[in-house]
């Protein structure tokens, strides 16, 4: 009997994990961009070890452009270093991940200011996009290698309404505040879809990303932020075109519980706000996460065993919001700055390694995502 | 005429800004050197749907005098968990300014975070969120060198945070049992087989960038319970229980032993600072300096529930108010 009873227990499990499906289960691994040749294949390996079949991938335009190209929309220009992003994609596809791209940080060239978060000129912003989404088109091929995997998801930009990663914020005028971050980055998004869908029809371009500000600063410092409702509320008056809209959710709490915004328990607040910028626009969570010890960056902290509980609790209430197609578990491995990984700093596994590969191993991308 | 007798008699003086004072549920720490105070409060953070709970730490600038309060308190380090409740935290304050705070709660360990660089940015000291981390146990500052002794059980580690952000780790097994204190040079332990009656302390010495036990001092004898060690410069302040009896003792050399004060009151708190000693027992706040046996000083209206002491002049959080009103309030006074 007891053992019957545990049967139908597990049988209830697995049904639970793999209704949790209508998410893409899909991991960020920060630190695969700082390694090259065997070291990288060896991380790669572990970031499939997980199960995921989906991934994030940070690309520094920075650090693929540190000088100005003489032909920018050319994948091809000498002055792009593409080496190590080719790797990673390669390696990705040859085990059966699919890449999702991210691209920010500005080169020293492409602003006034030459800053890592300064907001690009457009059209240096515009004519990188279009290298990016050639050279990952599926149809293009390095002098003498094979074509490149297609990557066909594209986020414009990495928390444009955070300073560390998009400045200016904003601007006084008077005694009042004019939030300038949205309205810069709705044109950056606006010429970066165009110039993305010339290379590639089938391009999904992935607008917002904005990080969890709840509210924005009411001063207009270097440390101002927007948030994210503010920044939607910005991008509305402009209306960019955008094929999704992806969101960064780090609730204090669980994620049932969890009530300041964004949290899984305000995304309608999100979707409603997204709806006045472009009806029906899917939500994408490209990092979400619980951090099991203290680091500057985020200062809420679970233990590893709630880190675990809430992973499942999240792509269960993920489950729940039809127009949620992605959830990215955001991080692989701790690192000094960032403590919410699979991995502890020193590669053991947390309880949360397991839950994540269980529900990636039962719930794969749908074809659209594979194809 | 009428302040100066007052002063004389250890009372405090009225502050140029309004005392500072946190919720009344608070668990409350206090740091005190030069003319920086600071204030931690532990607590619950509750919401409609959920709960939480954090430690901040805030700093307050004294007055010319450091009788009163230069400002408004300044929010600095916050630090959230849902892990479970976090205990009052550790708190070291540098001639600088700079703050050095501890948090952890029952089962978990908290981080210890040194605070600020110019910009007023913080820089993590320890953070370990694995099930059998060690949590901060004392907390020190030598010039600006930040030290944080932390453990569980006898598995404990000295970390140090020298000036240009770089951390020393070294880890090392106890032979001996808590308390533990951390100095500015100084770590001091309980030399004894797993339990903490016995007689002598061990005292190390800091040549490298970590300190071991190395020397010892002679301890109270077999009869006392030492309950609560602290570090002044050189030389151990240690909290002693015989029988109904409390004993403060002041250890400055081998075999070198001063009674500092003698209660059947259970201290409520004890802090040293630069040559000073500080006891709250209930209302009654008992200070001295150097070898001086403890003479009463500034009296407290209610309960002591904080207490930090620096060469001459001593701080508390005492409560004031009653229901939705009650807070805890700080306030400032003289050494005697």
């Amino acid at each position: 009997m007891r053992t019957g009873l545990a049967w139908l227990a597990a049988i209830t499990a697995l049904m639970m994990a793999s209704s949790a499906s209508a998410a893409v289960v899909a991991l960020h691994d920060d630190a695969v961009t700082n390694f090259t040749g065997q070291r990288l294949e060896q991380r790669l390996d572990l970031l499939a070890g997980t199960g995921t079949k989906v991934t994030r991938v940070d690309v520094l335009w920075r650090r693929v452009a540190p000088r100005r190209p003489a032909s920018p929309r050319d994948p091809a220009d000498p002055a792009y270093d593409w080496k190590q992003l080719d790797a990673i994609v390669r390696g990705l596809a040859d085990r059966g991940i699919v890449t999702m791209f991210s691209f920010y940080t500005t080169p020293a060239w492409a602003s006034p200011s030459g800053r890592a978060n300064a907001a690009p000129r457009l059209a240096d912003a515009g004519r990188f996009s279009r290298a990016l989404a050639t050279r990952y088109s599926g149809a293009y091929a390095p002098p003498g290698a094979q074509p490149l995997p297609e990557v066909r998801r594209i986020e414009v930009w990495n928390e444009p309404n955070l300073p560390f990663f998009y400045a200016p914020q904003c601007r006084r005028s008077g005694r009042k505040i004019v939030r300038t971050a949205p309205r810069r980055y709705s044109a950056l998004l606006r010429v970066a879809y165009r110039e993305i869908h010339r290379a590639n029809t089938d391009a999904i371009v992935v607008g917002g990303v904005t990080g969890p500000a709840s509210s924005s600063s009411r001063n207009c410092g270097a440390d101002a932020a927007t948030s994210a409702l503010d920044f939607i509320a910005g991008m509305t008056r402009e209306r960019p075109p955008l094929d999704a809209y992806a969101q960064h959710i780090y609730p204090i709490g669980s994620p049932a519980r969890a009530s300041f915004f964004p949290s899984w328990r305000t995304l309608g607040r999100l979707e409603r706000a997204l709806d006045r910028l472009k009806r029906g626009t899917p939500v994408y969570v490209t990092e979400t996460g619980y951090h099991t010890s203290y680091n500057r960056f985020h200062r809420y902290f679970v233990s590893e065993s709630q880190q675990a509980a809430w992973l499942d609790q999240t792509y269960r209430i993920a489950a729940r919001r039809p127009r949620v197609e992605l959830v990215v578990w955001f991080n692989l491995q701790d690192n000094p700055f960032w403590t919410g990984g699979l991995l502890r700093r020193d590669a053991t596994r947390k309880p949360s390694f397991d839950r994540f590969a269980r529900l990636a191993t039962l719930n794969p991308p749908p074809e659209s995502w594979t194809r | 005429m009428l302040c100066a007798a007052a002063c004389l008699a250890g009372a405090t003086v009225a502050s140029a800004a309004p005392a500072p004072t946190i919720g009344a549920k608070e668990r409350p720490a206090l740091a005190l050197s030069g003319r920086a105070l600071a204030i931690a409060e532990s607590g619950a953070v509750k919401l409609p749907t959920f709960a939480y709970h954090r430690t901040r730490v805030s700093t307050v600038r004294l007055s010319r005098n450091r009788l009163g309060f230069g400002g408004r308190p300044q929010r600095k380090i916050v630090i959230r968990t849902s892990i479970g409740p976090l205990a009052s935290a550790k708190l070291a304050l540098s001639r600088q300014g700079a703050i050095l705070a501890g948090a952890g709660g029952r089962g978990f360990a908290g981080p210890v975070v040194w605070c600020c660089t110019a910009d007023g940015e913080e820089r993590v000291v320890y953070s370990d969120g694995r099930p059998d981390a060690g949590k901060p146990i004392s907390l020190a500052f030598q010039g600006s060198t930040a030290r944080a002794l932390v453990g569980s059980g006898r598995n404990l580690a000295i970390l140090e945070r020298e000036r240009d952000g770089t951390v020393h780790r070294e880890d090392f097994t106890a032979t001996t049992f808590a308390p533990y204190a951390l100095g500015a040079t100084r770590l001091a332990s309980i030399n004894g087989p797993g339990s903490a009656t016995a007689p002598t302390f061990a005292i190390s010495a800091r040549n490298g960038p970590i300190a071991l036990p190395s020397a010892l001092f002679a301890g109270p004898g077999p009869n006392g319970r030492i309950t609560g060690m602290w570090m002044d410069g050189d030389s151990v302040v240690a909290l002693v229980r015989r029988g109904r009896l409390w004993e403060l003792y002041r250890y400055t050399a081998p075999e070198r032993r001063r009674l500092l004060l003698r209660s059947t009151t259970r201290p409520r708190g004890v802090a040293v600072g630069r040559g000073a000693v500080a006891v709250a027992a209930e209302r009654t706040i008992w200070t001295g300096r150097g070898n001086r046996r403890l003479r009463k000083g500034p009296r407290a209206t209610t309960p002591v529930t904080a207490l930090a002491v620096d060469v001459d002049r001593v701080a508390w959080l005492e409560r004031r108010g009653r229901g939705a009103k009650a807070v805890q309030r700080l306030r400032m006074g003289r050494v005697r």
